[in-house]
C-alpha cells in the first residue's frame, strides 16, 4: 500500500528527491554565510553610530550612508572639526548640500572622536574582508567547474554572477531536476504572486488553446 | 530557503534605480501601482527564468516570453 502511494506520488511529481549538498556546495554556502554575517555586522556598527550621532544632534548620516566614500569623508571631516559648510561641500550633489549643512550644524564633542575613528576602521576592515571573500567566491566558479552553469544562469535578466552562485550554493547545481515545472520551483523558493500582466494573460490564453488543441 | 530574499533584492534594485536588464518585465507590470506586488512578480519571473535556462540548457531568450515557452513544452509533452 505504501509502495503504491509512493509510486503514485512519484508519477504525479509530488515526490521530490532530497538534496544532499556536496563539498563544493558546502564550501560556497560557508563563504556566503561569512559574507552575510560581516554585512550584518557592518550594518549594526553603522546603525549604532548613526543612532549615537543623531542623539547628539548630528543628523547628517540620515541623508548620507556612513558606508560610502562621501560618508567616510564627512565622518573624517567632522573628526577634524570642519565647519558645516565645508562638510556639505564634500557631498557631490549640490542640491543636497544645504540640507547637509543644516544637519551638520552641531559640532561633535571631543569624546566621540575615538569612537568614530573606531567605527571608520571597523567598517573599512569589514569592507576589505567582504571584498576578499567575494573575489574568492568568484574564483570558485572555475574550481567547482561551474563556469558553464553560471554563464547560463547569468543570461536571465536581473541575475548577477553572485546571485547565480548563491542559487547554486543554496539549492545545489542540479536544482532544476528536483522540480517538475518553473512554477513548482518558484513555489519552493517562496516567490509565487499571481502573474497578471497583459503579456502573461495573453500567453495563458495561448497555453490553454494549445493544450485544448 | 534564503534565495527568496536575494531574488526580491534583485527586483527591488531595479524598481528603485530603474537601471538594468529588467526593463521589459517591469514595463509589463506598469499598471501596478503597488511596489511590493511588482517586485514580487519580477522575482517570480527571475526564479522561473533560472529553472528554464537550466532545463533547456540554453541561454535565456529575452524576447521570448516564459509563458510562451511553457506552452511549447506542454504541447510537446
Amino acid at each position: 500500500m505504501v509502495a503504491m502511494t509512493l509510486a503514485r506520488l512519484a508519477a504525479s511529481f509530488d515526490l521530490k528527491t532530497s538534496n544532499m549538498p556536496d563539498m563544493h556546495q558546502r564550501e560556497l554556502r560557508l563563504l556566503f554565510k561569512r559574507i552575510d554575517a560581516w554585512k550584518v555586522q557592518r550594518t549594526q556598527i553603522t546603525n549604532r553610530a548613526n543612532g549615537i550621532l543623531t542623539g547628539l544632534g548630528f543628523a547628517v548620516f540620515r541623508l548620507v550612508p556612513i558606508n560610502s566614500p562621501t560618508g567616510f569623508q564627512i565622518l573624517n571631516g567632522s573628526i577634524s572639526k570642519l565647519t558645516p559648510a565645508e562638510l556639505a561641500l564634500l557631498h557631490p550633489r549640490k542640491l543636497r548640500r544645504p540640507e547637509i549643512e543644516k544637519c551638520a550644524a552641531f559640532t561633535l564633542p571631543d569624546f566621540t572622536h575615538t569612537y568614530l575613528n573606531d567605527v571608520i576602521n571597523e567598517v573599512r576592515n569589514l569592507n576589505q574582508r567582504i571584498e576578499a571573500y567575494e573575489v574568492e567566491l568568484l574564483s570558485k566558479v572555475d574550481v567547482c567547474q561551474l563556469t558553464e552553469q553560471v554563464a547560463l544562469i547569468v543570461t536571465v535578466p536581473g541575475v548577477t554572477r553572485f546571485l547565480a552562485l548563491r542559487a547554486i550554493a543554496e539549492l545545489g547545481f542540479n536544482f532544476h531536476q528536483r522540480y517538475y515545472s518553473a512554477e513548482a520551483f518558484a513555489k519552493a523558493i517562496g516567490v509565487v504572486p499571481a502573474m497578471r500582466s497583459r503579456e502573461a494573460n495573453c500567453s495563458y490564453a495561448r497555453l490553454r488553446t494549445a493544450t485544448c488543441a | 530557503m534564503r534565495l527568496k530574499y536575494h531574488l526580491l533584492s534583485a527586483a527591488k534594485a531595479y524598481s528603485i534605480h530603474r537601471k538594468g536588464p529588467l526593463h521589459a518585465w517591469y514595463e509589463s507590470y506598469h499598471a501596478r501601482t503597488n511596489f511590493r506586488k511588482v517586485t514580487s512578480a519580477l522575482s517570480r519571473r527571475i526564479a522561473e527564468g533560472l529553472w528554464w535556462v537550466m532545463v533547456r540548457n540554453e541561454p535565456f531568450h529575452y524576447s521570448q516570453s516564459q509563458e510562451a515557452v511553457t506552452a511549447q513544452v506542454v504541447t510537446a509533452m
